[in-house]
């Protein structure tokens, strides 16, 4: 195949598209409208307040993951005991280029939003779904063959692998995982995280693994494996993860914005619903008003992106209603809420001699005790502090049941297939990330205090 | 539902109605969203993942009622390779009176985990407007959707849609 078109990525060097029809197909994918969109949609939404250089956009990203999928079904090619599908590997490579097409603007803020609203078009997958299979990508796709674009949609849709053509899309080592977690460090400017891709990937295999729910099992299914000269790539490959977490993905400081702008968002919506637009400084024609009150137009959401929210804030910052106004020039001038890290707070007053796990144990134990008092010491504090808290394993959340989809899979010398973390006591001693934080501006009024003798109480409760 | 307290508390009266006990993720997860379906839920939010409809807020008010001492898990090895959660009560959290919500999670507590999957994922597909949601649940789950267990998801969808409850659940 002849190469035609070429991207100089800084993860990938060189991405090459070459002429064969599907290669062709999705280079014209990219020239359409709500592919261009995502240039203006950041991968890392708020993440650049903390690290400058992150600011690269879900364009780069995407294109990065057709160039990793693109790998992945080479080790298909090579590995799988079965006949290559042709039709399956290029509606995953179609899928894994696409999968981000319907990210709204800083992404999971703006999903927090749609959730508290009812916002449908506010799911990046909801949309992602109607545009490749009604907008004009469909129309690009379908010169693949008919119902090609309806197929993409599927793989998208389905959220996890239904074949092992599904799983470069959405695996333990997907495309998406492979290209953001090398992606996001190098652009952020961390050292955290950087895992060996090409012994990897030249050492990926392919296993047929046990499914189940709950109790009952359910058949078997093929996936990527790890080979046993990889295990050391592996381990650094969960622990790159579980490092990227903390470091960067839910960095204080970039949640503590996240939660400003949700809580902007949120008040303007509510604001235009209830016909009071006027009080938020835009005028009645923004793309940002026209969603609110148009909620179920794809057209209203895909005028969405980063820098429209953007534009939106100077015009916020003359808004009549206070939040709107105060926390559009909070994120204007960077004047951001602190945060009050609960679970730092009371690990400071447990026993160092603990062991890591009875610490951790006795943190949730606490914290949760905690933050039922606090939400209570909140009911009078408004917008003044903000809540915020989450959990994050490292393994992609396949399963409900914490069965080998969940799970890093080696194949070892002998051809039997084991957990990575029976074979590695670092990623065995893994626990998933955990965050509960408090957000206020101690310039303003100083909660440290108050917080600090909830957490004392519950800590001698 | 973002109270601690009151997400904690609606995730225990789920293990409380059900009799005290419900094994698995899967099966309190689909439980609370054919409750929610029916008029019978707490508030929680639901959306698509890999394994049906699922609640980020339920799963946080399960972790909280474990840690606020309502509920108590246990995690087993299942036959086929995976891990699974019991749930029990640890305490009294609810009256237990309402009727039609313990018809549904005693449907729950004993059905087939696939069998369930399959309805719930069936009724999400037909809410968001899938003219056709058992033949779109065999796109989704070709694994999982065999023709025996298609059948069992069938039945099992035809006794919860039985229990009188305030939203009926449409017939497909």
């Amino acid at each position: 195949m002849a190469v035609v078109q070429r991207i100089r990525d800084p993860i990938h060097s060189l991405i090459e598209f070459d002429d064969s029809d599907v290669e062709a197909a999705l280079w014209q994918a990219i020239q359409t409208r709500p592919f261009q969109r995502l240039r203006r949609v950041k991968q890392l939404g708020f993440s650049d307040y903390v690290y400058p250089g992150a600011s690269h956009s879900r364009f780069s990203h995407s294109v990065g993951v057709f160039h990793t999928a693109r790998q992945l079904l080479r080790v298909i090619q090579a590995k799988s005991q079965t006949p290559y599908k042709r039709r399956q590997a290029e509606t995953a490579l179609a899928a894994a280029l696409l999968h981000d097409i319907g990210h709204g603007p800083f992404s999971h803020a703006f999903e927090s939003v749609g959730k508290t609203l009812g916002l449908k078009l506010a799911r990046h997958e909801f949309v992602s779904e109607a545009l490749i299979r009604g907008s004009e990508i469909a129309g690009v796709l379908n010169q693949l063959g008919s119902g090609f674009a309806d197929d993409v949609a599927e793989v998208i849709k389905a959220k996890g692998p239904r074949t092992l053509y599904d799983a470069v899309v959405s695996s333990q080592f997907d495309a998406d995982r492979l290209d953001y977690m090398r992606r996001d460090r190098v652009m952020a400017g961390s050292k955290h995280g950087g895992i060996d891709y090409d012994w990897l990937i030249a050492n990926l295999d392919i296993a047929e693994i046990p499914i189940g729910v709950d109790d009952v099992g359910a058949g078997t299914f093929p996936t990527f494996v790890v080979g046993p000269k990889s295990i050391e790539a592996a381990e650094a490959y969960v622990l790159g993860l579980f490092q990227l977490y903390p470091t960067i993905y839910f960095h204080k400081t970039t949640r503590g914005v996240e939660k400003l702008f949700t809580e902007l968002i949120l008040t303007v919506f509510r604001l235009a619903l209830d016909g009071a637009a006027n009080e938020t400084g835009l005028p009645d024609s923004h793309p940002l008003i026209q969603f609110a009150i148009d909620k179920d137009n794809l057209n209203r959401a895909q005028a969405l992106d980063d820098t429209v929210a953007w534009g939106a804030l100077p015009l916020f910052a003359d808004a009549t209603n206070a939040i709107v106004s105060e926390f559009s020039q909070r994120l204007l001038e960077r004047k951001l809420y602190k945060a009050f890290d609960l679970r730092a707070a009371i690990k400071k007053k447990l026993n160092p001699e603990m062991s890591p796990l009875e610490m951790e144990e006795t943190t949730d134990r606490i914290a949760a005790k905690s933050l039922e008092k606090i939400d209570l010491w909140m009911k009078d504090k408004g917008h003044k502090v903000l809540k915020d808290d989450g959990i994050r394993s490292p393994y992609k959340p396949i399963e409900e049941s914490n069965g080998p989809l969940n799970q890093i899979l080696v194949k070892t010398q002998t051809g039997s297939v084991l957990d990575l973390a029976e074979l590695s006591p670092v990623v065995s001693a893994i626990r998933p990330y955990k965050f509960s934080r408090l957000y206020f501006d101690p310039g303003v009024e100083d909660y440290t205090s108050d917080l600090n003798s909830i957490v004392e109480g519950e800590c001698h409760g | 539902m973002v109270d601690t307290r009151e997400s904690a508390l609606a995730a225990a009266e789920l293990v409380q109605d059900a009799g005290g006990e419900i094994v698995g993720k899967t099966r309190i997860q689909k439980a609370a969203f054919f409750l929610e379906r029916m008029g019978l839920g707490s508030g929680f939010d639901f959306y698509y993942k890999h394994f049906g409809p699922y609640s980020d807020d339920l799963a946080r008010a399960l972790h909280f009622a474990r840690e606020l001492g309502l509920t108590v898990e246990e995690d087993k090895k299942a036959a086929w390779g995976g891990v699974y959660t019991v749930f029990r009560s640890a305490d009294n959290v609810g009256d237990g009176l309402d009727e039609p919500r313990h018809k549904v999670l005693g449907i729950a507590r004993n059905s087939n985990p696939v069998a369930l999957e399959l309805a719930a994922t069936a009724l999400f597909l037909r809410n968001e407007g899938t003219a056709e949601p058992w033949s779109e649940v065999r796109g989704l789950k070709p694994t999982k959707a065999t023709q025996e267990n298609l059948k069992l998801a069938k039945k099992l969808y035809e006794e919860l849609r039985e229990v009188e409850a305030p939203v009926e659940l449409p017939a497909f």
